[in-house]
């Protein structure tokens, strides 16, 4: 079967890294941007199981991103999880599967994960 | 000024000589200092020079009428409070005047008490209104003040906010270089433990950085100025960064000329003040791809009261956007690798030594920091 692909979106490039890690050690294959231009780029060829992103970007932010991707028909019922510094709901993701602050639990995000997609 | 400091001086104008005699002399035992005229013209002359408070003025005079004077002097001040001289039956103009905001009239024959009630009228109106004035100014330094005070805790907001995104994010890329580690670890990837642990020391670094410098810029220092002799200052300051440098074939060149300099300076705030700036210039060279050789000229020199600190860099340069903000606290262009406190603290130290920092800089072209602080400190600490 082939592997769950999880779209990584942070402007920090250690963090990504260590989702990246995560993601794979867990058996998730992953695609990393590093802002919300980037990862527009992404979704039109790709389509990931599932999204994990980060609220304040330099370029484009999280919000914007996530409205643009809730108007696209092929993506807007991918799982997206948020994963912020502002760790809070009020930042319009309202269909967000998941919501965490950093510094995030590990085993908890990974659960998280695991429920949605499997 | 307080009320009883208002100057007690009147305006007494009437074309007959006798009458000013009396009523000057009414008016100097009430307490007042009393200038004279006896016809319009000359009136308004005295007026412009004096300013008095309150005039008293005759209606009926040969020239200028008493309701033209009141009216030419409500022109040049309106606050001026003026009391008609009226002759006995002249209602109308009575009327009249008080129309034209003379305060009062009294008749011929003038009794002392009929004097003494328009005076105090007169006297309560400007003190009443200098009273509504000072109102107004206290009304004003108020707002001023909370304004100040909703500007300061507005930053303070955006300080703390900024403080504790910075540090959740530093926490979670410190997650990070553990989890790194583990997980290279129990797989035996050991080049992958390495990039862990140096992810972990880079993190730690800059969290030791941060701290240091939200606990520097958290403490109101005062400055310890002592004489100082600048150039070996400035030799110390070049040795902390010559090492950076020479790692990163940066030329230095250092110009401190043939003199002895000395300056009345805070010789370790403003070290480090100094060397956040070649930092900077440092950074702003490494940064720059365009060119093959970098250099940094550092220029120290003075004219009869200022010392005179020059840092130039033909580095990666800023724009016009990044000039403005430079200084502000938690602005930084070296995106995850900046605090934002670096230039903030730099320009509050020379602040502190009563000095001026001033920069130019272009894209492409490098950045030059220019620095005067006076030789002699003049301490504004309480």
């Amino acid at each position: 079967m082939e592997k769950k692909k999880i779209l990584i979106i942070d402007d920090d490039t250690v963090i990504v890294k260590y989702l990246e890690k995560l993601f794979n050690d867990n058996g998730y294959d992953t695609i990393s941007a590093y802002d919300g231009l980037e990862a527009d780029t992404i979704v039109k060829d790709i389509i990931p199981d599932l999204i994990t992103l980060d609220l304040e970007m330099p370029k484009e932010w999280g919000p914007r991103f996530y409205r643009k991707l809730t108007k696209n028909k092929l993506c807007k019922d991918i799982p997206v999880i948020v994963i912020s510094g502002l760790g809070s709901r009020d930042h319009s993701i309202r269909k967000a599967i998941g919501v965490f602050g950093k510094p995030f639990d590990s085993d908890k995000l990974m659960a998280a994960v695991k429920d949605a997609i499997g | 000024m307080k009320v009883s400091e208002l100057k007690k001086e009147i305006l007494l104008v009437d074309d007959e000589q006798d009458l000013r005699e009396v009523l000057e002399i009414s008016l100097l035992d009430m307490g007042y200092r009393v200038l004279t005229a006896e016809n319009g013209k000359q009136a308004l002359e005295i007026f412009r020079k004096k300013k008095p408070l309150i005039v008293i003025t005759d209606i009926k005079m040969p020239g200028m009428s008493g309701i033209d004077l009141l009216s030419k002097i409500k022109n040049i001040n309106p606050d001026t409070e003026v009391i008609i001289i009226t002759g006995h039956g002249d209602t109308d103009l009575a009327i009249k005047s008080l129309k034209h905001e003379a305060i009062d009239f009294i008749t011929k024959p003038i009794s002392s008490d009929s004097l003494e009630i328009a005076l105090n009228r007169a006297n309560d109106k400007i003190i009443t209104r200098y009273q509504l004035e000072e109102y107004t100014r206290n009304l004003e330094k108020l707002l001023r003040e909370k304004l100040e005070l909703q500007d300061h805790l507005s930053s303070l907001g955006i300080m703390i906010g900024s403080i504790s995104h910075g540090i959740k994010g530093l926490l979670t890329r410190l997650d990070g270089g553990v989890y790194l580690m583990e997980s290279a670890y129990e797989k035996r990837e050991f080049n992958e433990v390495g990039e862990g642990l140096s992810i972990l020391k880079e993190t730690v670094t800059k969290i030791k950085k941060m701290v240091l410098d939200i606990l520097y810029s958290a403490k109101e220092r005062n400055l310890k100025v002592e004489k100082t002799d600048i150039t070996a200052f400035a030799h110390d300051v070049v040795k902390v960064v010559s090492q950076k440098m020479e790692k990163n074939n940066i030329e230095l060149h250092c110009d401190f000329g043939q003199e002895d300099i000395e300056g009345e300076i805070d010789p370790q705030v403003l070290h480090s003040a100094l060397i956040n700036i070649l930092d900077n210039a440092v950074d702003a060279c490494i940064s720059d791809k365009t060119r093959s050789s970098h250099k940094i000229v550092f220029k120290v020199a003075q004219d009869r009261c200022n010392l005179i600190f020059e840092i130039n860099d033909n580095g990666i340069g800023m724009t016009s956007e990044t000039r403005e903000q430079i200084f502000n606290l938690f602005y930084s262009s070296k995106e995850n690798n900046g605090t934002g406190f670096g230039l903030f603290i730099v320009d509050s130290t020379i602040k502190q030594h009563n000095g001026r920092i001033n920069l130019n800089s272009a894209i492409g072209k490098g950045t030059y920091f220019h620095i005067k602080i006076p030789k002699k400190h003049i301490s504004k600490e309480v």
